[in-house]
């Protein structure tokens, strides 16, 4: 069981990375050149990103990567017990965490989108401004009032991932706490299935209490 | 004051408790906020009573009191002799009697409603049938200026400031109460449009025999409107009498200073100084005694030991203050 | 009242102006993408409602010899299953289980969760706390695990399937209930109101259900492609639908070991759920943007 938590957590982490990083940069991107047709384009993906059910995505890889082109390994984790950061065990990674960063990719793309636009926005920054500061301080300063909420998100996407990734786990036999949780339930083993479920929610509340700390640290308006 | 009063306030009082946690709440302790304060007056029938003060005096705190709108922490109201919420007289029922006019003229008006509808949801709350209802919306918008033929049928968001706040008029008013309370009520109106209210407000006043208690920190309006005056401070009131003779002659001192400092009118007078400075002190923890002695230019040590009473000065003008009162050990000096 | 001219006549208003669901509608007819959405939808719905009727095959005949043809097969145009059944046939059955996955729980829980969510918004206090915090148990469960738990706990089959995903978006949906009431109920009009001695039924159907509807409802279509989505993960994994039945999610399980043979046709499901999650989202954004111009 820890061994299965620990294969979800490395997946999800990385997942949650991969989409945290693009979502901002579409996000940042968007929120900055807003209303021409890259902002359009960028919100056009971030629904679908939204949209897509991520288990048929990750077939739909699986066919492209691994059936037809054979770049990459469709299932399982790499041999051997224990992993190992290397290129061999990478390459199973791969496909699993992009298909699972497409959602938090979308949802931060879109969060990120809204907050800069709407801080662009501001008085303050126009300001700022005249006061001489140049793009890069701006961007800077729109940096910081965004960080805290782009965090709790990217905090709130990577618990929801590690309860939600049974269904990415199935498709790729990733041997992680989804796939437990799978065969629990096709062997009926209710006390596996309920302790699994257990450990995931558990997680799920601790990740948040963190995520509120975090922000509480960031954010001086919230502290009180 | 032969007739009875129409409305007569004993010791209200309403504190707001400030519990910071959940063991506050538990143990009911913590702060307090005590935003009214034993406050004890009449409202005459068929006058205007203004009610002035700074912002955070308790105010409108007083007035959602009468209203009922919130529930006091301590003492009645009366109205025509019976009490309010009791069983000669219920809450539905003194519902009907007096009406509120609040400050914001949008946020007081549902906004999927049309006009018409918004008027006559009192009515129909009381019994009376919709056909009727609406029928005395439409008489009601003709009688404060706006043409139902143009009117009735439109949303709040298509109306400017001042006719969204005759609407608000017309709406306390189709409950045929007594009393109307205006709370800020033109307060957020442009000055020329806060005239025509103030004028449509004293033509109703006349034609359906109302009452007024008309909140106000704009003390000019408040003297142009008023019949009596009653000065608020921290939640107690300081002074009431007859408007003119409190504006010609206040008697207390924060009066005096409120007065003062409406910029004057005449350039030969300047107003040069301004007559009280700081902030009022925090309701939670109010000064003891007087609650006034802390800025109070006639302050002596006494004054922080006693509080006093509303008393007569010369009736019908009361005042709180240790100047006036008799021996209350205040040492009495010239007054100007 | 003196001076009430003549009760009997309602003077008849000359001008109308629209109401504010009216010009939603005349805002949203004017939004392409919107429109497009909904045209989309609207060709899967009468999928659902007639499809059984205007199929080429029968979506559960099965052949032997058919088994997993290519698309553009005669007898097959869109190719045929593990089973050898036609997978046009088949798509287009499916389009009524899955609607109804998606539409069902969001449409029972909309109206529990708004129901809740006015209670605890309307009543504060203690009573909000008390429903609130009860809620938040719920809440702190990622949707996908809670479904799962719940079907797990109830077994599988469409209607535990039904049942476990309205308790799913129950939560969330009573959240945004309780928070838009919340701010309504502090308004001046809602005030004023309680000030003509209303009693609270009337206040809230009058003045507040108007007035909260709106927010609730545009959250609540957004969460249909959602629950679309996590009806067919749930049929996926075997818990929601059962075959024979034709399903989206419950399609691509059965097909996923067809994915080196004929790729594009184990797809093909998947693409379905793929274009309707978009369509209703879309709908859902377009909706969001026709009620936020005006308030």
């Amino acid at each position: 069981m820890i061994r299965a938590v620990g294969n979800t957590l490395r997946l999800a982490a990385v997942a949650t990375l991969i989409g945290f990083v693009l979502g901002c940069l579409f996000g940042f991107v968007a929120g900055y050149l807003r209303n021409s047709w890259v902002d359009r384009a960028a919100s056009v993906l971030s629904v679908l990103g939204v949209s897509v059910p991520h288990y048929w995505l990750g077939m739909v890889m699986v066919i492209v990567f691994a059936a037809l082109l054979n770049w990459l390994p469709a299932t399982g984790m790499g041999s051997g017990d224990a992993w190992v950061w290397d290129w061999a065990h990478l390459q199973y990674m791969l496909l699993p965490a992009l298909t699972m960063s497409v959602i938090p990719t979308g949802i931060i793309a879109r969060t990120v989108r809204a907050l800069v636009s709407d801080l662009l926005d501001q008085e303050f920054i126009i300001g700022l401004r005249a006061k001489g500061l140049t793009q890069f301080g701006i961007f800077k300063h729109v940096v910081k009032n965004a960080a805290p909420t782009a965090l709790a998100v990217m905090g709130l996407q990577l618990g929801y991932l590690l309860g939600g990734s049974i269904l990415i786990e199935t498709v790729f036999s990733w041997p992680g706490t989804g796939f437990l949780l799978n065969s629990a339930i096709f062997q009926r083993d209710l006390p596996l299935l309920q302790g699994t479920i257990l450990v995931l929610a558990m997680f799920f509340v601790v990740l948040n209490l963190l995520v509120d700390v975090v922000q509480t640290l960031l954010d001086p308006r919230i502290a009180r | 004051m032969s007739a009875p009063p129409l409305l007569s306030i004993k010791g209200l009082t309403k504190h707001f408790p400030l519990k910071k946690n959940l063991f506050d709440s538990l143990l009911n302790r913590g702060d307090v906020v005590r935003a009214v304060d034993q406050i004890d007056f009449d409202v005459q029938p068929g006058e205007t009573l203004g009610v002035v003060g700074e912002s955070g005096c308790g105010k409108s705190t007083t007035a959602r009191l009468l209203m009922q709108l919130i529930n006091p922490t301590a003492g009645e109201v009366i109205f025509d002799g019976m009490r309010v919420g009791s069983r000669d007289l219920p809450l539905k029922e003194f519902r009907r009697q007096v009406q509120m006019v609040f400050q914001d003229s949008y946020a007081s008006l549902n906004p999927r409603l049309t006009i018409e509808d918004s008027i006559a949801f009192g009515p129909q709350v009381h019994g009376v049938s919709k056909q009727e209802s609406l029928a005395r919306a439409h008489d009601l918008l003709e009688r404060v200026g706006l043409a139902p033929a143009r009117f009735a049928a439109r949303y709040t968001h298509e109306l400017s400031g001042g006719q969204r706040q005759r609407v608000n008029i017309a709406r306390a008013l189709a409950l045929q109460p007594r009393v109307v309370i205006l709370d800020e009520a033109v307060s957020a109106l442009d000055k020329s449009v806060e005239a025509q209210v103030l004028n449509l407000l004293l033509d109703l006043k006349d034609a359906f025999h109302l009452t007024y208690v008309f909140i106000s920190h704009d003390l000019n309006v408040v003297r142009f409107i008023s019949d009596r005056v009653m000065v608020m401070y921290l939640g107690q009131v300081v002074e009431i009498g007859p408007a003119d003779g409190l504006f010609d002659h206040p008697a207390h001192p924060y009066t005096r200073a409120l007065l003062s400092s409406i910029p004057a009118m005449d350039p030969e007078h300047r107003t040069e100084k301004a007559a009280i400075s700081g902030d009022p002190p925090n309701p939670i923890n109010p000064p003891s005694g007087c609650r006034f002695h802390t800025r109070c230019p006639a302050a002596q040590a006494v004054c922080s030991q006693r509080a006093p009473t509303l008393g007569k000065l010369h009736s019908p003008h009361l005042v709180a203050c240790l100047m006036y009162e008799p021996d209350s050990g205040y040492q009495a000096k010239a007054i100007a | 009242m003196t001076g009430l001219m003549n009760p009997q006549a309602a003077v008849q208003p000359l001008e109308q102006s629209p109401g504010y669901w009216q010009s939603v509608l005349n805002r949203l007819l004017q939004d392409k993408v919107a429109l497009g959405a909904g045209s989309v939808i609207l060709v899967l719905f009468l999928m659902a409602l007639v499809g059984p009727y205007i199929v080429p095959a029968d979506p559960y005949q099965s052949s032997i010899l058919g088994r997993l043809k290519p698309m553009g097969s005669p007898g097959f145009p869109l190719g045929s299953d593990e089973l050898g059944r036609d997978m046009l046939s088949r798509l287009i059955v499916g389009a009524r289980l899955s609607l109804l996955m998606g539409l069902m729980p969001v449409m029972f829980a909309f109206i529990i969760g708004t129901g809740i969510g006015l209670l605890a918004g309307y009543a504060g206090g203690w009573t909000n706390s008390a429903i609130m915090r009860t809620i938040d148990v719920f809440y702190a469960f990622p949707s996908v695990l809670l479904a799962i738990a719940l079907s797990g706990a109830l077994g599988a089959g469409i209607v535990n399937s039904l049942i476990s995903l309205t308790i799913v978006f129950i939560p969330p949906i009573a959240r945004v209930a309780e928070s838009v009431t919340t701010q309504v109920r502090m308004r001046d009009y809602v005030e004023s109101a309680r000030a003509t001695g209303a009693n609270a039924f009337t206040i809230v159907r009058v003045h507040v259900l108007g007035n909260v509807l709106g927010p609730i409802f545009v959250y609540a279509t957004s969460l249909i492609a959602v629950s679309m989505i996590l009806a067919s993960g749930l049929s996926f994994l075997g818990l929601g639908v059962k075959p024979p039945e034709p399903e989206w999610g419950l399609m691509l399980n059965t097909l996923r070991t067809a994915i080196y043979t004929q790729p594009w046709v184990a797809a093909l499901p998947g693409a379905m759920i793929f274009i309707t999650s978009i369509a209703f989202n879309m709908l859902s954004d377009g909706l969001r943007a026709a009620m936020d111009n005006k308030r």
